[in-house]
Formats: C-alpha cells, structure tokens, sequence
C-alpha cells in the first residue's frame, strides 16, 4: 500500500503544487477521500475479562468537533483507542461490534494498520515530543511514508506548524531540540507532528489537562480553526471546556454511551438523569 | 502487505539472535559433557571424583584434592570478602555524606574493572614473599595468599549488588523505627539491614560464584601443587588451576581429563546458580509484611530488636575498618602498581616496533587487544541488541520461549572465563579448524559478552518512555522504523554503557585469550593470525620470571586503559541520564 508514494507520484504533487500552495507538501495515501463521519455500531470492548464498553452506538460527524466527557475509568479513552487501533498494542484487548470510517470497516483485514493512523492522528494527554528537532519531529512521519524531497519536506513543516499555529514562533529555530520548547509548545507541536501525516480524523485525550490556562486557550482556538478541515474527537474533563468548542457531546458512565447531541442541547437539556448530575457537578 | 512481510522478518530476525543465546547454552553443555564424560568413564567416575592422586604421566586422574581446595580457598576468600564487602556496603550507604558516597562507588567501579592477572600480579609480588618471610613452612604460596587475593576480587560485586539492595529497601523502615525512639545504629543494623536480606544474600552467592571460577589470579598465586591443602602456606592447585596448568599439551585421556574438570567446575557453578535462583524465588515470597513487625518491635524495648552502646559503637567501627581496608587493597594495590611500573615505561617500551630476538615491547600485544576488541564488539553488539529488542518489544513476559531466553542469558553470564576458554579452544580452534586465532578469541569473547549487552541494552530499551512509542505508532509508522528512529536513539547511552562495560571485560579477560588466541609475540597480520594480548602478555612477564619490570610497565598500561574505560562509562552514564531526564 505504501507504493502509493513511489516518485510519480512525488513529482505529481509538484506539479499541481506550483499552482496551488497548500497543496504543496502532500503525502497522498487518502483513505476517506470523501468525509470522515465515523460510525460506531454495538461496540463491545475488553480488557481480558474486564468490559471497558458497553454496546456503543454513535455517529460522530465530519468537520465537527465532538467531545467525549464522563467520569474518570468510564472508556473515553478507550474508546478513542479504537478509533485508530491504538488498543492493538494492549495484551489482551478483544473488540466486538463495528466501526467504520466513510463507509469502510476500521478492523477490516486489508486496511493497513499504518494507513488506518495516518489518516486518523491521535494527540495526547502528555506532550511527548521525540527527543529530535522541531525540524525532525514533524518531517518523522512524512519520511517514514516515503518523502525524501527536501523542499516538500520543508513545505510539509511549514505548513503543518502554521496550522498549529506556531510556525511564527519557531520558524527560526527549526534546528532546536523540541524538550527545549515549554509545555504548551511542546503540546502544540505534538499537534502539528500530527498534523504532518495529513489525517482526516484527530483524536485528542484531555489534550490540555497538563496545560496552563493560556496555553490551554491558545490549543482550543486551535481546535475551532482546524475544525474547518477536520473532524476532530476529544475527550476533555473540562465542561467549560466541551461547552466552548465543541459542536457535539456525548456522555460516558461505566462503559455505556448514556446521551449524545448538541453540546448546547447536551448541557442546557439533558435527557438522562445521569447527564444532569454529572454536569451539575453531583458526581465524577 | 509488503510492509508487514517487512516487519515479519524482522521478528524473525531478532527471535533467531535471541535463540541464539538458548542455543550456546546448550551446545556448550553438550559439547563439555561429549568431551568430558567418556574419559570420566573410562577413568571411572569415582575414581576420577574421589581419587586423591593427580598424576597423569601414570595415568592418575583423581581430582579430588582440587576439589576440595576449591572449596577451602571459596569458603576461605569468601568469608574475607562477604564480611568486608557486606560491611562496607552499609557504611557506604548509611554513614557516609552522598558525595562521598559517590566517590567510594566509583572507587568500587574502578576496582571491579582491574584485570585478574593484574591481582595475582601483585600477590605473586607482595603477598607471596610477605608470607614465605612469616609462616613457619617459608612457603607464602597456597591457601592463605589465594584466599585474600580472591577476597578483594569479589569485593566490588559484593560491594555493589549489596549497596543496590540496601538502597532499594524500603526508606520508611528506618524512619518508621526512628520514629519508635530507636538510635541510628540500631534502626540500621536491626531494621534496614535485615529487610534488604535477600539482595544481601544474593550479593554474597555471586561473589562465591565469582570466587569459584576464578583462574587466572589464582593460578598465580596458588603454589599449583595437586595435593590436599594440610596448612594456609603451602602450595595447592584448584579445579580452574587445574585446567591452565595442563591444557595447552594435554592430549588423549589427559585432555579428557581436563574437560572433564571443567564439567565439574560447570556444575558445581551451576549449583551457586539454581540455588540462587531458588533462594530468590523463595524469599520473594515470605518477605512482605515480615519487616513491618520488626518496624514496631524496635521500640518496644525487645531484646532482641536492641543494641548496646558497647555493641553500636563496635558495629560502626567495624564498618569503618571493612571500608578502610576495602579502599586502602585498591588504592594500594594501583599505588603498587603505579610506583613499581611507571620508571619502567619507555616509548620503545610500548609502541617499539617488534623484532624477533630484539628488545621487548607492547606494541604486538595492543594490536591485538585492539583486534580482539574491535572484532568481539563488531559480533556481540548486533546480536546483543537484537536479542533484547526480541525480549523488551516483541514478547509477553510469561511466554515459555522468553523465559528459555533469560535462563540461557542468566546461566550463560554464571559460566566462568575458563569454561568459554576451554569451549573456544576445542569448538572454534579445533573442531572448525581455526586453530590459535585472534578469530576464534573473538568470536569465544562474543559468547562471553553476549549477557552483559543484553541486559544493559534490556535495562536502556526499558527506561525508554512508552508515551514516544504510542506517539510514534498513532503516527502510522510501523514497528521496525519506530524502533530504531525512536526507541534506540534514546537507549542509546545505556547501550554504549553496556558496550564499553563489554570492553573492560574484553581488554582484562586472559583465560580465554590464552586458549583461543595463543601467545604468539609477534605483530598480528590478520584475523586469522595468532597474538596475544596485553593481559595474557603481562601474565608471561610475570610468570617467566625474568622480565619482572617489564611486567610492571604492561601493568601500568593495562591500568591506563582501564582507567580510560572506566572514564567513558561514566561519561556515557551521565549521557544517558541525561537525556532520560529531559524526556
Ligand atoms: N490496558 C488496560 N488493561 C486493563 N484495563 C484497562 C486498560 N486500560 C484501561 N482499562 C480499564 O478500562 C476502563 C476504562 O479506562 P479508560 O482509560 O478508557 O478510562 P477514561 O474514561 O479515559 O478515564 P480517565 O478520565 O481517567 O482517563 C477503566 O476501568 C480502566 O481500569
Ligand atoms: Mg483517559
């Protein structure tokens, strides 16, 4: 799958590429060339014998943001986790039940597992820049995909930082080690890394839970201009947080999908019980 | 899907290196009972285990009395060496300021990189004449000089292994019973030290096994006299003895003989072995909730949780003294080595070009030290490496296969130099044809090295963040690539630790260097040429007996690097840690 990238490919980009700047540094490898709304039917998730979902059924929309909130251990990650297989590395994961992307089946066997993360980035809670360069850290994902021209990698690291919105701050020290940057920074370029393998999908778990409140404003209004482009899924333990930014909100307990919909419906009208006490502060 | 066929074969590849350390395990051991067995036989076994007459011009091949001469000089150097060792591990790790902490480690570190032959240089050269002046017999060969130089060997692992378990029980111990009312000493000597028993004990067993497979040193300094030690000063020979002594002309039912000593030293190796293993699984078991009664015994008043002041006082001097004496055998014997060696050195002296019949010089013998070393990292490395991604990313921990692996590892680091000695000699020289090679030693050297990459590669690849490779693969990029973009760069400085720990052990190793690679004097032209190296060469000075000052100018060099080595690994370990700080 990965020939996709051979040379004609490359030199195609340029070509388009001279006309059109953004498209200057494309990787290709589209698996949803056509919206990214995922579907999640009867899911059913274990940790050995341990049930971390309980028959989840959602629909999660393209170019929207979606937040995810729950009490801590109810499967917000986990679920997340399944979204781009990040829970095949996990000893003893089983899943049941589908979940498809654009209409095609995540855990089918001929997607690469590779291309499945390439298309659907995941950020974490903690900043976990490579111990590399800003320059390396973001061109890591694009190379291993097979981009080797220097002025397409260049590209790609301009633009991806400029999306994460710090290519003014550290477009003249590209060469610096990324542990050097503070935490906020350190955050906002694990976002940009992501952004450089080009997905259609980002996964973001309590993106800003380590962060301070500035950089914690500057990662949300990050979110609502990425939205544009992206469907973006984060799970967040800050109402606040979920009410400013996102378009969708579905609550967690226990496992279960208890309520989704309009964040504003979501807060303002809760139809479970649960909803309401949750959000109302009476538990988690 | 060519991708996966990619990863698949990498799979294979580091399981293969990983089979690899299962398979010389066991190929060494079948080739040594092969070898040794029959003769055993045909001597007959209890002939040849209880019969008291080495002799084998009449065919007499009863190694009893290097038996049990072993086991006197083990008990012996192990009592020396245990005790002193134990004490000054809690003197380092209680009463002394982290700074000077600090330096006595090194000090230990420094002390454990010091080649064997260089110890039995100096008993040979202090101690040897020292006693012959004392005892009654005029001889200052045999048990009592054996005995200490074994002592102060197995210091720095008892020394080491013993502060690590010290510093890993559990802190609160000793607040919790200084918080009873219980004086310093006393939460020290009854509270932490009995909790950090068991990594004490194990300490003392990988002394003794240190102590057991010994060669060098102690043929050195032994006397090499095949009879039952009846006095401390008279010479006597030990198992390991045994086989240097005579391996390099044995032939028929004499070499067999000799194999099936080294079988012998192999098992009862063995033995230290399981039954440290043993020890450990069993104390592991009864150990929690043990010390918290003592914690709240202490004080109460109960005798026997109490110290006197006479007996505190008398516990802390003798902590003193064992460190004392630690330091001033190590200071003094690289003092010793530096004063008596140091006028001798000349440029001629080491990097003089050599001539047969001309004067003599180091230079032949660090070529080929330089070769052993380059060729052995060259082998080890990939393997060791490969082995250990196999262990750290690829297999869960309970898998039948994986805990083959480790015992194989664990066994392969309890086999003593003069068993891959004999085994490189008979495999790599003779059974393929290599014959006396710098080939043969490094691939015997390889063997050798091959647990202690493995385990500090293991150590560095564990230290590495889980969070970068999660971060690595939600990327998309693959198994493979992941790991040597991103989990090696950052083992990196661990790994070369572990490298350059491999080449201290390379550049002091003589026994087997002595088996595999000869004692030819002359400039090495290839891998395949005999040489000899700067330990085995100082070891011939030192023996032949007439070029004793030019054993002391190799000594010096063999010092120096040694000092050198031990510089880089602790410039590589503040690398290393570092960088893991900062991630
Ligand atoms: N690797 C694992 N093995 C076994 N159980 C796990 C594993 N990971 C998570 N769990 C369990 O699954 C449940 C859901 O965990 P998950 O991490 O998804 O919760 P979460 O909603 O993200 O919580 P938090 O808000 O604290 O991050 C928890 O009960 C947890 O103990
Ligand atoms: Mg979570």
């Amino acid at each position: 799958m990965y020939k996709l990238f051979n040379k004609n490919e490359n030199t195609k980009n340029r070509e388009i590429s001279k006309n059109n700047k953004v498209d200057k540094g494309d990787i290709c490898l589209d698996l949803f060339k056509d919206g990214a709304d995922i579907k999640i039917e009867n899911l059913n998730l274990f940790y050995n014998k341990f049930q971390a979902l309980h028959n989840v059924n959602m629909q999660i929309n393209d170019k929207e943001i979606t937040s995810l909130i729950g009490p801590s251990g109810c499967g917000k990650s986990t679920l997340l986790k399944s979204i781009n297989r990040m829970n095949d590395l996990v000893n003893g994961c089983r899943i049941e039940g589908t979940i498809e992307i654009a209409g095609r089946d995540v855990y089918s066997k001929d997607l690469d597992i590779g291309v499945l993360r390439k298309n659907v980035g995941m950020v974490f809670q903690k900043p976990n820049p490579f111990a590399m360069s800003i320059y390396d850290n973001i061109t890591y994902a694009p190379r291993t995909f097979g981009v080797k021209d220097k002025t397409q990698l260049d590209e790609i690291v301009r633009t991806s930082l400029e999306k994460a919105a710090m290519w003014d701050e550290v477009k003249d020290c590209l060469g610096k080690s990324a542990m050097s940057l503070s935490g906020g920074q350190q955050q906002r370029l694990c976002i940009a890394r992501c952004l450089s393998a080009q997905p259609k999908i980002i996964l973001m778990d309590e993106p800003t839970s380590a962060l301070d409140p500035i950089s914690t404003g500057k990662i949300e209004d990050l979110c609502l201009q990425l939205k544009d482009r992206f469907s973006i899924v984060m799970v967040t333990h800050n109402m606040q947080q979920a009410l400013r930014i996102s378009d969708k909100t579905s609550f967690f307990l226990m496992g279960e999908m208890i309520e989704m919909g309009n964040t504003r419906e979501v807060f303002e009208n809760p139809k479970d019980n649960r909803t309401e006490d949750y959000i109302t502060g009476r538990f988690g | 899907m060519e991708k996966s066929l990619k990863e698949k074969c990498m799979k294979l590849l580091y399981a293969s290196s990983a089979f690899l350390g299962i398979a010389v395990v066991v190929v060494i051991t079948i080739f040594l009972l092969s070898m040794g067995l029959p003769s055993m036989f045909e001597i007959g076994f209890f002939k040849f285990l209880f019969g008291t007459k080495w002799n084998p011009v009449n065919n007499e091949f009863g190694i009893l009395p290097m038996i049990v001469n072993t086991i006197i000089v083990t008990a012996f150097s192990g009592l020396i060496g245990v005790t002193i060792g134990r004490f000054t591990a809690i003197f380092i790790c209680y009463f002394v300021r982290p700074k000077l902490k600090k330096i006595l480690m090194q000090l230990v570190q420094l002390l454990a990189g010091i080649p064997s032959v260089l110890f039995g240089f100096f008993g040979v050269q202090v101690l040897v004449p020292l006693f012959s002046a004392l005892s009654s017999s005029g001889v200052g060969y045999g048990v009592m000089t054996s005995s200490i130089i074994l002592g102060i060997m197995i210091l720095p692992t008892v020394i080491s292994i013993s502060v690590t378990s010290l510093e890993n029980a559990d802190p609160l111990h000793i607040e919790g019973a200084l918080a009873l009312g219980a004086s310093r000493e006393q939460s020290i000597f009854k509270v932490a030290v009995p909790s950090a028993k068991t990594g004490l004990m194990s300490a003392a067993i990988l002394g003794i096994g240190r102590a057991v497979g010994e060669t060098m040193a102690i043929v050195m300094v032994s006397g090499n006299i095949p009879d039952f030690a009846t006095s401390f000063f008279q010479g006597i020979r030990t198992l390991t003895g045994n086989i240097v002594l005579e391996m390099s002309y044995a032939e028929g039912l004499h070499e067999g003989a000799l194999v099936a000593t080294g079988v012998v030293l192999f098992v009862m190796i063995l033995c230290v072995t399981v039954g440290l293993n043993v020890y450990k699984t069993k104390s592991g078991k009864i150990k929690k909730g043990k010390s918290i009664v003592i914690d709240k015994c202490v004080g109460t008043g109960n005798p026997q949780y109490v110290l006197s002041r006479s007996k505190e006082k008398a516990m802390k001097g003798f902590s003193l003294g064992c460190t004392s004496m630690t330091m001033i055998s190590l200071v003094g014997i690289v003092l010793f080595i530096l004063v008596m060696g140091v006028p001798h050195l000349s440029f001629d002296f080491v990097f003089g070009s050599f001539e047969y019949g001309g004067a003599i010089t180091l230079l032949p013998s660090i070529v080929t030290t330089l070769m052993l070393i380059g060729l052995t990292v060259l082998m080890s490395v990939p393997i060791g490496v490969m082995t250990a991604i196999f262990l750290c990313e690829y297999t869960k921990n309970d898998s039948k296969f994986v805990k083959i692996v480790r015992m194989s590892i664990e066994t392969l680091a309890g086999i003593p130099s003069i068993i891959f000695g004999l085994f490189g000699m008979m495999f790599f020289c003779e059974l393929i044809g290599m014959g006396y090679s710098i080939m043969a030693g490094a691939l015997t050297l390889t063997l050798m090295n091959l647990p202690t990459i493995i385990r500090t590669t293991e150590q560095a690849i564990l230290e590495v963040p889980q969070s970068l490779r999660e971060a690595s693969y939600a990327l998309g990029v693959g198994k493979t690539t992941t790991i040597f973009r991103i989990v090696l760069p950052s083992a990196m400085g661990g790994i070369l630790n572990g490298v350059i720990l491999s080449i201290g052990r390379i550049v002091s190793e003589s026994a087997v260097v002595l088996f595999t690679v000869g004692s030819t004097k002359s400039m090495p032209t290839s891998p395949m040429s005999s040489g000899i190296s700067l330990a085995v060469y100082m070891y011939i000075l030192a023996g032949e007996g007439l070029h004793v000052n030019e054993a002391y100018g190799a000594a010096v060099v063999l010092l120096a690097i040694v000092f050198i080595i031990n510089l880089a690994s602790n410039f590589t370990k503040k690398f290393a840690q570092r960088k893991n700080i900062k991630i």
